[in-house]
């Protein structure tokens, strides 16, 4: 079975547009978990520069929760651009490692939008 | 350096770096509420990553880690895949066993369902779980992660596998994957066959970037380069007839900014939550192809 998008696409245009940053994508993104109650989402946006946490409660609101642009440093680059992945223990910890921290991985606690702490891997601290 | 990482269950962080070493983090540990993440800020001495194991030989750069049940880490690096399990009486960790694969692991997938699927169907009841693992080749190889065995399930496509997702599918196991040509392509993991095939098409930016297969196993969803999503119905092969298309790809504008969709997931065995690279967020409800809402740049639209 075979099937072609192009063939079947019907685009509708529900937002108006917007300037992709083509400059620094987002390379990796992260789900979390629903919070038990409220029924929040949070998902993180990983760029080579930065990384961004939204909310989202489906249907109700969404807001970006926090940034985190740490700042350039040297060492050795990541073989991705960038990644993330939510605690699946705590919620609200991320940890994020780019281009940006030199190949560090970084606990970042989005709840509170503040660094946790940075660890090196190649010297295990 | 950072190569790869992932969270265990048990809120370790695994880290794999550019020489074939594996570490963990058990960082998560002692921060479960606020006055732990206070002292752990003001403790002015930085957690430590601990060596699991050299997981990979000849300073092979980990291309993917992933933290299993029991205590088992898959680790895989540009030619081969290692088990590893932390054996806890004797501190520490051990290799079970060794993949030697046709190229770099690009991704792994052990789905929990798909495990008590896989291995009812192939192995024996007291061997451990089955994983799929795409490769840098094009193939997929069905993995058992005790014997660190592994069968060349297909060649899935001719250039890098990007990635892929596995789900139960009614009585079978299928595989989505997504190659960096920008095709789309869904196997049954039982027989081999591909059930489903979406081309590329460069010239108008529909290539496939991602697939994944809803929950209930009735549906492919494909993300695409132009900011869009397909969604397409599988059947299951029920009464041993075979998995096949089920009416149309239906074809949604989850990104009207025309952004290429960088991520995929369910929420819940709801709907379809899509990030793009301009960092905007929809969520589409797959069933009827329309959309919840729109996230961008901190706005609701």
């Amino acid at each position: 079975m075979t099937s072609c998008l192009t063939l079947t696409a019907t685009a509708e245009q529900l937002f108006p547009g917007g300037k992709a940053d083509t400059d620094d994508p987002v390379v990796a993104a992260s789900v979390s978990e629903p919070a038990i109650g409220s029924g929040e989402i949070l998902v993180s946006l990983a760029r080579s520069s930065m990384l961004q946490c939204v909310s989202i409660v489906p249907g109700v609101k969404s807001e970006l929760k926090c940034s985190f642009k740490p700042t350039p440093r040297g060492g050795s680059y990541v073989t991705a651009p960038g990644m993330c992945a939510w605690s699946e223990t705590t919620r609200g910890i991320v940890y994020y490692a780019s281009r940006a921290t030199g190949g560090r991985v970084v606990q970042f606690d989005a709840l509170k939008s503040e660094v946790v702490c940075i660890v090196d891997v190649g010297t295990g601290r | 350096m950072c190569t790869s990482l992932c969270v265990g269950s048990d809120g370790s962080v695994y880290v794999g770096d550019s020489r074939g070493s594996v570490w963990r983090s058990s960082l998560q540990t002692g921060v479960n509420n606020a006055n732990d993440v206070i002292n752990a800020k003001s403790n002015s001495t930085p957690p430590s990553l601990v060596k699991c194991a050299d997981a990979l030989p000849d300073n092979e750069a980990v291309t993917i880690v992933n933290a299993l049940p029991g205590g088992r880490l898959f680790v895989g690096g540009a030619r081969r895949a290692r088990v590893w399990i932390n054996e806890l009486a004797a501190g520490g960790w051990e290799e079970v066993g060794e993949l030697e694969l046709d190229g770099a692991v690009v991704a792994a997938n052990f789905d929990a369902s798909t495990r008590a699927n896989l291995r009812a169907k192939h192995t024996s009841p007291d061997t451990e779980p089955w994983g799929v693992v795409t490769t840098s080749a094009g193939s997929a190889w069905l993995v058992e992660i005790a014997t660190g065995t592994a069968r060349a399930l297909a060649q899935a496509h001719p250039l890098d596998v990007a990635n892929s997702s596995v789900k139960s599918l009614g009585s079978r196991v299928a595989l989505a994957t997504c190659s960096v040509d920008g095709t789309a392509r869904v196997w049954d993991c039982d027989s081999g066959a591909k059930v489903l095939e979406v081309h590329a098409d460069a010239s108008t930016r529909t290539r496939a970037t991602r697939a994944v297969i809803a929950p209930d196993g009735t549906k492919v969803c494909i993300g695409c380069g132009d900011g869009g999503v397909g969604v397409v119905g599988v059947g299951g092969g029920v009464g041993g007839a075979a998995p096949g298309v089920q009416g149309p790809v239906r074809h949604a504008k989850a990104h009207p900014s025309g952004a290429a969709v960088v991520h995929a997931v369910f929420l819940n065995h709801g709907p379809l939550l899509t990030v793009a690279a301009d960092g905007s967020v929809a969520v589409t409800n797959v069933a009827s192809g329309a959309f919840l809402f729109i996230f961008f740049n901190g706005q609701l639209v």
